[in-house]
């Protein structure tokens, strides 16, 4: 393996690969922070022009645009709480109330580097551990995905804010918005008011009218506010006792990322909510999340990078994409005449490795381009908040009609839009929304199917131990807030009681 | 408006939505396989439990309702402005096309916003145009909406 990696080192350090995966990481960046494009869609757009190149050149450009596009995702929404792709939607709980306070470039850096660490820590657990994870992930049945987001929903217990009913209210509007269009198993029509409707309410027109639309309106309120000074940067923006310190919380996070990662279809998404999440219970002080705790960026871009790695080992391994991009890189491999999957270490081992060596090398890329580009991505936050605001609009509204070249995931954005500013105006959370989102599909066509193959014995629940694990796990989550609150309320009572006396 | 009252409203609203989904759902199609739970189960098992939270939550408020503090929107009639230019913005693509719906727009959405200098009301609606012609319809190839495209459909 040694010799093999040391083969794609050599094979990536020549003039044409290097610019390759430079030219992969700029188009990345890009893509990542346009709301509305994401790293998939990158990728598509980018494979026409792989067509003439050399295999590996054309593996070093697409996997450097994939990791690079999952960072770009975070600068926007630390910028301007306008997530980029999906999974940076967590990112934006505490990187925008930072940046907010004048810390953007704090924030910004600590995702960067926490990118980073993310994608060399999972890049290396891809070079050790890609086949037997993937062989684990392929284990994954109906019965065991239904577990995983009904674990990833469980997170609404603590995503949920102050108030675990609103939270539940904002989760339960999602799985209804969810169900909207062609019922996924017998392919009837559920609520379809319109035809467009039959493909149900898209996921990431919903995601920017949520955050980036509804901050608009939040922007148009404060016009007459001058920008907040933004902290000046010293050294790379943040101390290293601060990376000592959160040392165990890089590590966790990268761990929860690949892990989830490498289960196909789970994705980078629930991998930074349900890492945000872990941070979040592991930290020392969890009432400051979602009001500027620089965890909550550590947990969500940590794990989303290191998804990204993850999604790759069931692809190299096995031939299985663990994401739409991973599914698109196939692709790419394919029009190459490459087929991935357990020959392509033997047949081509050159594509393997020289995809373990981008990564690796493609870290170091990432994160001078992010530091560099620093306190230029910073004056964002000097632009007066009305040219902001128009800007903002329009690129939300060119990027829902670019994610599916249709005026329907615009209306979509707006709508969501005025329903998401309405929310935030009585304090129902939005985290709890993009939970069930991404997560309500999976749930029902995952129960559904794990009941039709057992025949309808509720009890295979029970006897799968993946899934067992899970739904104690999911069960837990739920009820652990709820019992900690009631000893708290107890407690306090007790103590006012005491006081009277 | 004050908070409780509007998520009393709120709560309403979401109770509506819950029932006619719970009752749309039960004449959804029937399953074939015996051992599929079917189209209505998830939609009635959430539209069921929407209009009990949000029943919840409405009687949670009306006992707050007294000592409720109001909701802070500054800029209130400006927002509603804004927002029907955004739709009137959407509206106006298939017809006028992109690049005219989006010459009209910026400058409209940026005078909504409070901005008076027209030197940067013009430097920001060319910006835009410009980025989104190099970015979009030039680098990315997105077909954006022509003008009078919705009469030829």
């Amino acid at each position: 393996m040694l010799e093999g990696l040391v083969q794609g080192f050599l094979l990536i350090l020549a003039m044409d690969k290097l610019l390759a995966m430079l030219a992969g990481t700029i188009v990345g960046y890009f893509i990542g922070a346009m709301p509305g494009l994401t790293p998939s869609i990158g990728i598509a757009l980018m494979v026409p022009f792989t067509f003439g190149m050399d295999p590996v050149v054309s593996m070093v450009m697409l996997v450097s645009l994939y990791m690079s596009a999952e960072y770009g995702g975070g600068i926007t929404a630390i910028l301007l709480n306008a997530p980029g792709t999906a999974a940076a939607a967590a990112t934006a709980f505490d990187g925008y109330p930072m940046a907010k306070k004048g810390q953007a470039g704090k924030a910004l850096t600590i995702s960067i580097l926490a990118s980073g660490f993310g994608a060399l820590m999972s890049t290396i657990l891809l070079i050790i551990t890609a086949v037997p994870l993937a062989n684990f992930a392929i284990a994954f049945g109906p019965s065991e995905y239904f577990a995983l987001a009904l674990f990833g929903l469980s997170l609404v217990s603590s995503l949920g804010g102050k108030s675990l009913l609103r939270g539940f209210i904002a989760m339960i509007v999602g799985l209804l918005a969810v169900t909207i269009g062609l019922d996924p198993i017998n392919g009837s029509f559920r609520y379809v008011f319109h035809l467009n409707l039959m493909e149900g309410i898209p996921f990431l027109p919903a995601l920017i009218g949520l955050f980036a639309l509804s901050e608009v309106f939040y922007m148009l309120e404060d016009v007459k506010e001058k920008p907040v000074e933004p902290e000046k940067i010293v050294g790379i923006g943040v101390e290293l006792s601060f990376l000592k310190r959160h040392w165990f919380n890089f590590v966790r996070s990268s761990l929860i990322g690949y892990i989830i990662g490498v289960i196909p279809g789970a994705g980078t998404t629930i991998a930074s909510l349900v890492s945000y999440n872990e941070a979040k219970r592991g930290s020392k002080s969890p009432e400051t999340f979602g009001s500027g705790n620089p965890e909550g960026i550590i947990g969500s871009e940590a794990a989303n990078k290191s998804a990204v790695s993850g999604a790759l080992a069931p692809m190299l391994a096995l031939g299985v994409p663990g994401s739409a991009s991973a599914a698109i890189l196939i692709g790419a491999l394919t029009i190459q005449g490459i087929q991935p999957g357990s020959l392509l270490f033997a047949k081509n081992p050159e594509i393997p490795y020289s995809i373990f060596a981008t990564l690796l090398f493609s870290v170091p890329f990432m994160v001078a381009i992010g530091l560099a580009g620093l306190r230029l991505w910073m004056k964002v936050t000097d632009i007066p908040k009305s040219l902001l605001a128009t800007c903002v609009t329009v690129i939300c509204v060119i990027g829902a009609y670019a994610s599916s070249n249709d005026l329907y995931p615009v209306w979509v954005m707006i709508i969501t839009g005025i329903l998401g500013y309405i929310m935030r105006k009585v304090h129902i959370p939005m985290a709890p929304i993009v939970l069930a989102l991404v997560l309500g599909f999976m749930m029902e066509v995952n129960f559904r199917r794990a009941y039709i193959q057992s025949g309808g014995d509720m009890s295979m629940f029970l006897k799968h131990p993946i899934t067992l694990i899970l739904v104690v796990l999911a069960l837990v989550t739920v009820i652990w807030p709820v019992i900690r609150d009631m000893k708290t309320k107890k407690a306090a009572t007790k103590k006012a009681a005491a006081i009277e006396v | 408006m004050n908070m409780a009252l509007a998520r009393i409203w709120l709560g309403g609203i979401l109770a509506i939505w819950a029932a006619v989904f719970f009752i749309m759902a039960v004449y959804f199609d029937k399953p074939l396989n015996p051992f599929d739970s079917g189209a209505a189960a998830f939609p009635m098992l959430i539209s069921a439990s929407l209009f009990i939270t949000a029943v919840w939550m409405m009687l949670q408020e009306f006992r707050r309702l007294p000592n409720s503090l109001p909701i802070k929107a500054k800029r209130f009639g400006a927002n509603i402005f804004s927002a029907v230019l955004i739709i009137l913005y959407a509206f106006s693509m298939p017809y006028a096309g992109y690049y005219l719906s989006t010459l009209v727009f910026v400058p409209a959405f940026l005078v909504a916003s409070n901005e008076r200098r027209w030197k940067w009301i013009i430097l920001i609606t060319a910006i835009l145009l410009l980025f989104n012609y190099l970015s979009f319809d030039r680098l990315l190839g997105v077909s954006l909406p022509k003008f009078g495209s919705a009469f030829v459909e």
